[in-house]
């Protein structure tokens, strides 16, 4: 693999779990009742640019080196049903977060008064928050077995 | 307050329709080869054709909800953020559930 596809590859992890991190740090600062709105900004544009980032090295390195290098090692393998059922499902699952991400970031930098005293808004940000972790983590967990099926030195 | 409320009603809206969108061309693609194969002959992969349709579908359905005119208001998004999660959580299960069925039933 060369430097390139290596950093892509590195960088997808890396941002993806950021923003899952900062995700499931949302429903936290939104759950005290004295909101830091600063903060919920921060986060929401960081775990937005993440999501995007991820979204941007992952799909360069999936689209010009994992079809040619991977793919039919995993296929020829014990073990084909991880790419037949968890990456084909990881790589479209994957393109939700970037869109509920930006709704998020838009939520909190449009109505932060708002979320401060309707508790409903709040809520369902929590809800939105805890279904992008829960998406991310699923694909992170899919991401570890698709390493793991990887047959040969690259 | 009235041009953030539409905006933001806007925005779920398109975001419904991208996931609406990813599922159904997933699914689509996989049983009909022509389809994947204008997406890879267009878009050099069917993923990045189905990443940046999804991106259009995603402004196209967001600028149109903005334009449509109606009233926006606080409890119009809760209930486009309930819808939003529900399509989420279904359109993984669908996807996951479609991928399973491919490789081990059929």
């Amino acid at each position: 693999m060369n430097p390139l596809f290596l950093n892509a590859l590195v960088w997808h992890i890396f941002l993806g779990i950021a923003a899952i991190i900062i995700f499931a740090g949302l429903p936290l600062l939104l759950r005290g009742k004295k909101l830091n709105t600063g903060l919920l900004k921060v986060y929401s544009f960081i775990g937005f640019f993440g999501f995007v980032g991820s979204w941007i090295t992952g799909g360069y390195y999936y689209s010009f080196y994992y079809g040619k290098a991977i793919k039919g090692g995993i296929l020829a393998g014990t073990t084909p049903w991880v790419h037949e059922i968890l990456m084909e499902s990881k790589e479209h699952v994957f393109l939700f977060l970037p869109f509920l991400a930006f709704v998020v970031l838009v939520i909190v930098n449009f109505f932060s008064k708002e979320l401060v005293t309707n508790a409903k808004l709040r809520m369902n940000l929590i809800l939105l928050s805890v279904a992008i972790v829960t998406l991310g983590i699923v694909i992170t967990l899919c991401g570890f077995a698709i390493s793991g099926s990887v047959v040969g030195k690259h | 307050m009235s041009g953030k409320l539409k905006l933001t009603e806007g925005i779920i809206l398109g975001s419904i329709a991208a996931v609406v969108f990813v599922v159904a061309i997933t699914i689509v693609a996989e049983l009909a080869a022509p389809l994947k194969g204008w997406l890879k002959n267009t878009f050099y992969h069917h993923w990045i054709g189905k990443s940046l349709i999804a991106v259009i579908v995603f402004a196209g359905f967001s600028v149109l909800a903005f334009a449509i005119p109606h009233k926006a208001s606080l409890e119009g998004i809760n209930r486009l953020l309930l819808v939003l999660v529900a399509l989420v959580l279904l359109g993984a299960l669908v996807i996951f559930g479609f991928f399973s069925y491919e490789t081990f039933l059929k």
